[in-house]
């Protein structure tokens, strides 16, 4: 794969893997940031993103590189290979040297993505400031106007939209909000589709989880119900295996059995989408191996250049298509370590 | 995977008139190769085919084609050809009598369409394969193909989301539909042959219509993928010439009244291969002492009268991952509910430019596949608009009744497959959306969600032409053009099936559904083989299974397997297939006993699958197949 960018081509033939990172700093957890690189990385939307912005940065960047002496080894074996890339490399790890994940210990590969999300759209929103301050430094090509949304939420942000009917006086309110991801629940033998089936399923409220109705001015029982208005580019849906259980007084895995297909079109979507015909791919899938929340490792598989890729760490292993059955989780309900989907990545099949 | 053909055959012979299929191993988790089959052949023939594979040609064969075989079946009206389909898309004819050859083959492309290509071996002397289907693109896995009752049609469902009918000795490519999304896993036709019935990874069951060449409907309420499919051909009730003659002729009273009776043989003894007319009248009366009960009846003669154009109704299992069976009905007023051309054909009228919707987008669809397929479409509506039937639609018609050759049932389908209601039907179909609605209680199973009457026809047109639009724009082998089509409407353009039954019958998921006169069998993963009892069939299962009876079916699970198991089959079959064998002719059926196979009670399948009627009792053998299920394992995992 190559892309062209400001009239160079660029071969991506880095070094597959971000475990160097564990190199410089040894974290306790690399396993999620490196299948979150990964999947981030193979997807190639964000691929061509991230290195289309890292290439218009480029100078700037360099000037004002805070690489430590080992990564500028790093720095320097790469940059034979592709500069651009490299900053790609910078920007996970300026992310990973940021003061935010210092704090960060055991972490959930879902909460990181949700920071990674977050801190790459900080970390545009940051530039783009300094690009508006010195305009002269960008060669003539003028900045995107401010309140641009960028291109992580280009990609990621869909909206959803929950309506709620006061049972009182049957007005339906609704009430539009952006998500980077779905959480769904998890049921035993269900598929994707029908988790976010019952995501969209029409809950009451009651007792003391009343709705306030405007037009009643007062708390009434209502009826709720969240469907997909805008569908993002890249659906990202996280499996709620981690369940808080009473009994145990901790969060033990649920490793039900969920199908997922590798093409993917959404039920629950509201009448007035905007694209509710999407049709998303499966791109990636990042999993959870082992028996709980707290112990275990992730690894994720990731779909690049019409081959599925498995990445375990340092190694990245070609796997056949039919082996993402493996991962759809067990039958039984015996608690036993197991390789589960945890997050799913579907990208939508009009933006390629 | 893992190289091998034939290794692991699975095949079920049933001395049953008709097709049955029993799938009991795994569709995906296991790493099962075969997959059994039905041949309607006689058991030593099964035998031969599976050693033919098996033993003596294994080598040969596997220079045809590594990759898993995933179904087989013989051509019907065939003395030895038949067919084998594979994961890496290819569909193979063999002669059972040929030789395989030595070397790998030599393919000459014979006759190739959109989405397909079929090659012959490049040699001098006939040697096997004799033909290769490449179905869909490159390394799409054929999950399972069927052949119409009448065996001149072949359906092929693959994991690219196709379903593709072709009339088997042209090589043509009649119709094509697509999945909402992912993979179609199971495929069936209906015992008529006119539908065709697919399940896939997009938990829908998925009806198309044969003759309209387009999804009529589809069914929600599996939670996860569907993987057996299986029409229940002695619940599925046929009508009378009477009522032909009541369908084309308007409303006449007695004539409804009459099929009031005939069409509500809730009963499985309503068998329509053999049946005498007193028989036919008991049935009836039946019906109307259980009227209470059941709550068609219930529901008032006016309204039977009123849709007297809804003469049959079929009855259709499917099972899937989730543990589910479920049960559906399928009725002909639902099938004829003109979905897309209610709002559309207004439309098109309307516009003029967007002429490619409605009762004719089919046709739009039909025009991706070829021309044979568009005059095929041109030909239905035609024949449809003017009330005619064309020879080649009466051809068709006169296939899909060979298996129940009587000649009531064409005459009954060349009126029931009048695609333009009349406006009385259709005041039928209306009134009977009311009172479904009024009463609450009377499920008639289909819905279609989100249509509002206002805005329905503009948003269509607005649908309709960015449509138009993103057609053009979109590369030609794109499913996504197919949203919208005929091919693959939108959900909320197509009615939407709810289940009679959904119920969890198992704790893994289910890999087959065969249904039997008396009983249906359903097969798990984890090995358990379950029979079920129909209604009013129980205690006579019971008492059957001390009869001796005949060995009906034989599993051949490979050579090296098939002793190891022997046993076990052995054990299995004879309890299982004594209750076949051993059944008498209709025992009475009380009202009070009408359980799973009845007709639907109102309102939520688990009182209608009241724990009286489904307990474990009623399981009349339970086998755990622990020996199989490890043979199937290592099976897969060499």
């Amino acid at each position: 794969m190559s892309f062209t960018i400001m009239g160079i081509e660029y071969e991506l033939t880095i070094p597959r893997n971000f475990a160097v990172f564990s190199k410089f700093k040894c974290f306790v957890n690399i396993g999620e940031c490196n299948c979150l690189f990964q999947v981030l990385y193979d997807c190639k939307i964000i691929a061509e993103k991230l290195v289309s912005y890292c290439g218009k940065n480029r100078p700037n960047k360099y000037a004002t590189s805070t690489c430590t002496n080992d990564l500028y080894h790093c720095v320097a074996f790469c940059e034979s290979v592709c500069n651009t890339v490299l900053c790609v490399i910078k920007i996970f790890y300026q992310i990973l040297l940021s003061e935010e994940f210092d704090n960060y210990m055991q972490q959930d590969a879902h909460e990181f993505l949700n920071f990674l999300i977050n801190h790459i759209n900080e970390i545009i929103l940051a530039e783009r400031h300094q690009n508006t301050c010195k305009p002269k430094q960008n060669n003539g090509d003028s900045p995107a106007p401010q309140p641009e949304p960028t291109w992580v939420h280009e990609i990621f942000q869909g909206i959803l939209t929950s309506e709620t009917r006061c049972l009182n006086c049957e007005t339906v309110s609704s009430k539009d909000e952006d998500f980077f991801d779905l959480q769904v629940d998890v049921d035993q033998n269900t598929s994707i589709t029908h988790c976010l089936r019952c995501f969209s399923n029409t809950e009451t409220l009651c007792g003391d989880n009343k709705f306030k109705c405007d037009n009643c001015c007062s708390y009434q029982e209502a009826q709720k119900r969240m469907r997909v208005k805008k569908l993002p580019m890249i659906l990202a849906l996280h499996l709620k295996r981690f369940k808080y259980m009473e009994q145990y007084n901790r969060h033990i895995k649920v490793s039900h059995r969920v199908v997922f297909p590798l093409e993917l079109r959404l039920f629950n979507t509201s009448d007035d989408a905007v694209n509710p015909d999407r049709m998303y791919d499966l791109v990636a899938v990042v999993i959870h191996c082992g028996s709980g929340p707290n112990r275990g490792h992730y690894i994720s598989i990731v779909k690049s250049h019409g081959f599925w890729l498995l990445f375990d760490d340092d190694m990245v292993d070609k796997i056949d298509a039919s082996t993402i059955e493996d991962f759809y989780g067990l039958t039984s309900d015996i608690q036993k370590s197991s390789e589960t989907g945890y997050i799913l990545f579907y990208q939508s099949r009009d933006c390629t | 995977m893992k190289e091998r053909i034939g290794e692991s055959f699975v095949g079920v012979n049933c001395g049953h008139p008709r097709q049955a299929t029993m799938r009991p191993q795994a569709r995906s988790g296991q790493q099962l190769s075969g997959r059994t089959n039905s041949l309607d052949r006689s058991r030593g023939r099964l035998l031969q085919t599976g050693q033919w594979l098996c033993d003596n040609r294994r080598v040969q064969a596997r220079l045809i084609d590594k990759t898993k075989v995933t179904c087989i079946k013989w051509v019907p009206g065939s003395a030895n050809l038949f067919l084998v389909s594979h994961s890496s898309g290819q569909l193979y004819l063999y002669n059972e009598e040929l030789p395989c050859g030595t070397t790998p083959p030599h393919y000459q492309p014979f006759k190739h369409g959109d989405g397909f290509a079929i090659h012959t071996c490049k040699t001098k002397s006939t040697r096997n394969p004799l033909y290769r289907w490449v179905i869909g693109s490159e390394g799409c896995c054929i999950n399972e193909f069927a052949f119409s009752p009448c065996g001149t049609h072949l359906a092929i469902v693959s994991q690219d989301g196709f379903l593709r009918v072709f009339h088997y000795d042209t090589m043509d490519l009649l119709g094509a539909a697509r999945s909402y999304f992912g993979g179609f896993l199971c495929v069936c036709w209906s015992p008529d042959g006119r539908y065709v019935v697919v399940g896939g990874e997009d938990d829908l069951v998925t009806v198309w219509s044969f003759h309209e060449r387009r999804v009529v409907a589809r069914g929600q309420g599996h939670r996860s993928w569907v993987s057996v499919v299986a029409f229940d051909p002695y619940t599925t009730s046929y009508s009378e010439p009477d009522n032909a003659v009541d369908f084309s002729g308007g409303s006449d009273d007695e004539g409804s009244i009459l099929q009031l009776h005939r069409n509500h043989s809730t009963n499985p003894i309503h068998n329509s291969s053999v049946r005498s007319d007193s028989k036919e009248r008991i049935s009836g009366n039946r019906n109307s002492v259980s009227g209470g009960a059941s709550n068609r009846n219930s529901f008032g003669s006016d309204f039977n009268k009123m849709n007297s154009a809804a003469a049959t109704c079929y009855r259709l299992g499917s099972v899937g991952q989730d543990t589910q069976l479920c049960l559906w009905d399928i009725t002909e007023d639902l099938l004829k509910q003109p979905v897309t051309c209610k709002s559309r054909t207004t439309s098109c009228v309307g516009s003029g430019g967007l002429g490619t919707l409605g009762v004719n987008g089919s046709a739009t669809s039909g025009s991706f596949y070829g021309n044979t397929v568009m005059s095929g479409c041109n030909n239905v509506s035609a024949s449809s608009q003017n009330n005619t039937v064309t020879s080649k639609f009466k051809d068709q018609l006169m296939d899909g009744t060979t298996t129940f050759a009587t000649d009531n049932h064409i005459l009954n389908n060349s009126t029931v497959s009048t695609m333009v209601p009349s406006l009385t039907q259709r005041l039928a179909g209306l009134g009977f959306g009311e009172k479904k609605d009024a009463s609450g209680a009377h499920k008639r199973n289909f819905s279609l969600p989100s249509r509002s009457g206002s805005s329905g026809p503009d948003k269509n047109i607005t649908s309709g032409s960015c449509r138009s639009s993103g057609v053009h724009r979109l590369s030609p082998d794109d499913p996504m053009r197919l949203i919208g089509t005929g091919a693959c409407p939108r959900f909320d353009e197509c009615p939407v099936l709810e289940p009679l039954v959904c119920k969890k019958i198992a704790h893994e998921r289910l890999t087959a559904l065969v249904f039997r006169e008396d009983c249906f069998v359903t097969a798990c993963q984890d090995g358990y083989v379950y029979t079920w009892a129909r209604p009013g069939r129980m205690e006579e299962g019971m008492a059957a299974i001390n009869c001796p009876g005949v060995l009906r079916e034989v599993y051949v699970v490979s050579s090296f397997a098939l002793a190891s198991f022997l046993f076990l089959l052995g054990l299995f079959l004879v309890v299982t297939l004594q209750l076949c064998v051993g059944r008498n002719p209709a025992p009475p059926l009380h009202p009070s006993s009408n359980g799973i196979l009845s007709r639907r009670k109102p309102e939520l399948p688990h009182s209608f699958m009241a724990p009286s009627v489904l307990e474990k009792e009623n399981i009349l053998q339970e086998i755990r197949h622990g020996m199989l299920n490890v043979e199937l394992r290592d099976l897969g995992g060499s």
